[in-house]
């Protein structure tokens, strides 16, 4: 996790020394800022991967017990695929023919209703049966040989 | 690795939620993708003579600027969700998920209704094609958002997001991200071209 915070990190420099390069050699007015979109994004996905990583070393330094996350194994489900078909749908009806706008605009309901019923059928089965917590995943409290060793 | 990287790795691994960073890789993309759009529309603007194009009225901006408020509005109401959410104020997340819910329609009704009768279509020329993209793709992405903020209060309602808070950080990603999008959509085509005509 460290090493791909400092990747993205990486990137977005790299992103950065791109943009600036692009900006004074390029002839694309619009090549600057969509590298400089990038290099925010990109710094934005490490900067919450080194906070993630941040937390964890406090939490260990505290001396705190990792718990198993609540959140629920999510199946696989067709319905985003029934979105995305929607979508189509409603752009070809806006391109072409408006009665297309009907098959997009149902196969959109469609896709809410299932993936709402796929959703709460899969937080029912959570709860159903909770998921098994396992061993705790924080540092044993026996002395280890390589400890303070990173 | 030593053990200690180890469980540092691991921790770090359930500290990040998958709900959040799957939000933040799609709200990057997407950032790309209306960057792309509004590249092509100021090397156009920078390229023309005239702009907008001749033939091309400018909008009203009366129900443009009650979508941006009301917009604002919803962006507001979900940061306060966010705050209950993260307080584990079940009944306040309720309330302001559902206030979101209502602005996000009422965003997504305005947009649609400034959108008609304007005159122009996406055949008329590189700004109305412009226009009308990102229209829909905007509108598309609030419909998104009712359907999301639609589901956050289902989870709400069923007690779901006293377990978890993560998919309420991810709606107001997405949801900051629309509102970005939208307020740059109204500088762009309404407020800057108010005076031109």
């Amino acid at each position: 996790m460290k090493m791909t915070g400092r990747t993205a990190f990486g990137a977005a420099l790299f992103f950065v020394v791109a943009g600036l390069a692009y900006a004074l050699t390029g002839t694309f007015e619009g090549g600057f800022p969509l590298l400089m979109v990038a290099a925010v994004g990109v710094a934005l996905l490490g900067s919450h991967i080194v906070a993630a990583v941040r937390r964890a070393e406090r939490e260990i330094a505290a001396g705190e017990h990792d718990e198993e996350p609540i959140e629920p194994h999510v199946g696989p489900t067709i319905w985003p695929l029934g979105y995305a078909l929607s979508a189509v749908g409603l752009v070809l009806g806006f391109l072409v023919d408006r009665g297309i706008y009907v098959a997009g605009g149902l196969l959109f309901l469609a896709a809410t209703a299932g993936w709402f019923a796929d959703v709460r059928h899969q937080w029912r089965h959570a709860q159903e049966e909770p998921p098994d917590p396992g061993p705790p995943l924080g540092p044993d409290t026996t002395p280890m040989a390589d400890e303070g060793v990173t | 690795m030593s053990e200690h990287a180890l469980a540092l790795e691991r921790r770090a691994v359930h500290e990040t939620s998958n709900a959040v960073l799957g939000m933040l890789l799609f709200v990057i993309s997407e950032a790309m993708f209306f960057m792309g759009f509004l590249a092509v529309y100021f090397t156009a603007y920078a390229n023309a003579k005239v702009w907008p194009p001749s033939g091309i009225s400018i909008p009203p901006m009366g129900l443009p600027t009650a979508a941006v408020v009301v917009l604002l509005g919803s962006v507001a109401t979900m940061t306060m969700a966010n705050r209950a959410g993260r307080l584990h104020d079940q009944r306040r997340v309720t309330v302001w998920t559902g206030a979101t819910l209502i602005l996000a329609a009422g965003f997504a009704g305005l947009l649609g209704l400034s959108y008609r009768g304007l005159g122009f279509h996406a055949s008329t020329d590189i700004y109305g094609s412009l226009f009308w993209v990102l229209a829909v793709v905007a509108i598309a992405h609030a419909i998104g958002g009712i359907v999301f903020f639609a589901l956050l209060l289902a989870q709400a309602r069923a007690g779901e997001l006293q377990l978890r808070h993560d998919p309420l950080q991810a709606a107001s990603i997405y949801w900051n991200f629309v509102a970005v999008i939208g307020v740059s959509l109204y500088v762009i085509f309404y407020l800057a071209n108010a005076g031109s005509k």
